[in-house]
């Protein structure tokens, strides 16, 4: 099997297309990082000119921990399509060059082959998550420093101090993950059933944003679905930046304000995980290669 | 002769088409197998089907003695293939490409090996080249050596001669009979050119429509001792009378009315140039017809 997953990483990383997406993440945030260099006290002034008048803030708000928020908010939305291009070519770009009759004219069997594929897929993601906290956690606190962050909500603003900050960015990073993992296998999913990788990367696409509509929209006939939908919980990842209070309404540090929640999303997304794999080992092992 | 590949009574369906019907055929160690059809015959099929790659509705394979459907792996550790044209990844080398297919196979092979198999189908100079810009007839040598990269008992070629020029038609023809003959390799081949195919093969099954219509030996499929002629004269018209009046059998071309066939014996080559010549009849050519062509086209046609 590591043999396999080498082999299969060794052509994901062979390919020029492979390094868009690293490219993509590290254009994306410096122009973020630029414009807040550039004009970011401003923005930061203008954005928190109502608080202004009611509290005094000192320090340094406009600090790393807040840009690196402020850029996973930005780009976890767009982070889907990126991982989207490798996964969703994992086996329809082989049935598009014609490369997975050759493949499967070798001794590997049809479950091992799907394990290998997959596994190749989930690294290329965790590197993609990791490439882009390196950027947009590292480089950010590098150029703009530490610093307690403030993040404001739509009633409730929220100040978690500096110490208390780097642990929930490496959970939320973590959880990130999962939920990349989640659009990395229902992309290697619909890659079985096509012999393009545009189809699955569309379709990807296509359906994540269905799944936000319909997330969005307040109808009783979604209600029901709304909890069971992937894209419900992608965004569990916020959920560490909240902090738990005491009686007394003070922050307890080290907590999350709602962990079970976490908890419930990560096993949702976990199941879909299992789920979309599941699917595509089964059609997988039933499909005639004919391309 | 111990048998190596066994099918019975192979059908597949798409649809309402059947691309094979009730096929079973043996093949046996050792030897050259043809395997040949039209178009849509349902050749590309039955190999698919050989190599697992596509189940039959109804069927039973047996490999080296082995079930395919449930020792599929053991088979192909043991079978080498090249299917349609071989696509091969392109923003690989030659080299890696013949690597990583060894690797799957559970081999990693030295610098000296790759380059050994390289220069078994002649691309020893451009194996570092990336496999995009070889030419059709190089990506075709490419992958009949990574279908021999693990030395497989078995070796299942479909059109390996695909657009190679006349030298890589002769060298492939050269290989698959130094593998067959020096190696002990059984190799199971579907061609179009049956020029090839009858220099080569022991056995060949033809197939239409996915119902086998014959099984033989080149020999018992096609008669030695006639041989069709193709000529041209100088006065056509004239010589087909006067083939008539010497008591031969000639046929004019559809198509081609400037040519005349005939069936000749073969001892009386010869005599009948000859004959032609001292009747007035200057020759402008004079072409024995591919006799395995002229029986494949009187099976199918």
């Amino acid at each position: 099997m590591l043999s396999l997953i080498r082999i299969e990483l060794y052509k994901i990383f062979r390919r020029a297309r492979t390094y868009i997406s690293f490219a993509a993440v590290v254009i994306i945030v410096w122009l973020i990082q630029l414009g807040f260099y550039a004009e970011g006290e401003k923005y930061m002034g203008f954005s928190m000119q109502a608080l202004s008048d009611t509290f005094i803030i000192e320090g340094k708000v406009l600090n790393g921990y807040l840009i690196c928020f402020i850029i996973l908010q930005t780009l976890l939305v767009h982070i889907p399509l990126l991982v989207a291009l490798v996964a969703g070519d994992m086996i329809s770009g082989e049935a598009n060059q014609g490369t997975l009759r050759m493949l499967m004219t070798r001794p590997v069997g049809r479950t091992r082959l799907v394990f290998g594929k997959f596994s190749a897929a989930v690294i290329y993601t965790i590197a993609l998550l990791i490439w882009l906290a390196l950027w947009s956690l590292f480089f950010s606190l590098l150029i703009f420093g530490k610093g307690d962050m403030l993040i404001m909500k739509s009633e409730v603003i929220t100040q978690i101090p500096g110490p208390d900050i780097l642990w929930r960015y490496f959970a939320a990073f973590c959880f990130a993950t999962l939920a990349m993992l989640t659009v990395t296998s229902l992309a290697f999913l619909l890659s079985v059933f096509a012999s393009n990788s545009i189809g699955p990367i569309i379709t990807t696409m296509a359906i994540v944003i269905v799944c936000t509509i319909i997330q969005t929209l307040d109808l009783p006939v979604f209600n029901t679905i709304k909890p069971w939908l992937f894209t419900t919980h992608m965004l569990g990842w916020k959920g560490f930046f909240d902090v738990k209070m005491n009686t007394d309404n003070e922050q307890l540090a080290g907590t999350v304000g709602n962990l079970p929640a976490i908890i419930k999303s990560g096993t949702i997304l976990t199941a879909h995980i299992f789920l979309f794999l599941g699917l595509a080992i089964y059609s997988f092992r039933r499909k005639d290669i004919l391309t | 002769m111990s048998v190596i590949i066994e099918a019975e009574q192979l059908r597949k369906k798409y649809g309402e088409t059947h691309a094979v019907d009730d096929l079973s055929f043996e093949v046996k160690k050792g030897e050259v197998f043809a395997f040949l059809g039209q178009n849509g015959a349902g050749k590309s099929t039955t190999i698919r089907i050989l190599l697992s790659l596509i189940r039959p509705d109804h069927g039973r394979i047996h490999i080296f003695g082995k079930n395919l459907k449930t020792e599929r792996i053991s088979v192909l550790h043991r079978t080498g293939a090249v299917i349609e044209k071989p696509d091969l990844y392109g923003y690989l080398s030659g080299s890696d490409n013949l690597s990583l297919f060894a690797r799957l196979n559970g081999l990693k092979l030295s610098g000296n090996e790759i380059r050994e198999q390289l220069q078994l189908v002649g691309l020893a100079e451009r194996g570092r080249d990336k496999v995009k810009n070889y030419s059709q007839g190089m990506k075709q040598r490419l992958g009949i050596a990574v279908a021999l990269v693990h030395d497989p008992e078995l070796v299942i070629l479909d059109e390996p001669t695909n657009g190679l020029d006349p030298q890589g038609i002769v060298d492939i023809r050269n290989l698959i009979l130094h593998l067959c003959h020096n190696r002990g390799k059984t190799v199971f081949i579907s061609s179009h050119m049956l020029s090839e195919v009858e220099k080569l093969a022991d056995q060949i099954l033809i197939i239409e429509k996915g119902k086998k219509i014959m099984q033989g030996s080149v020999t018992e499929l096609v008669n030695p001792d006639t041989v069709l002629v193709e000529i041209d004269t100088t006065d056509n018209a004239a010589c087909i009378r006067w083939l008539h009046s010497a008591g031969y059998v000639p046929e004019t071309v559809s198509g081609k009315e400037d040519r005349i066939r005939i069936k000749l014996s073969r001892e009386k080559i010869s005599t009948f140039s000859v004959d032609l010549v001292q009747n007035g009849f200057a020759l402008n050519s004079f072409t024995p017809v591919n006799s395995l062509e002229n029986y494949f086209l009187s099976l199918v046609q």
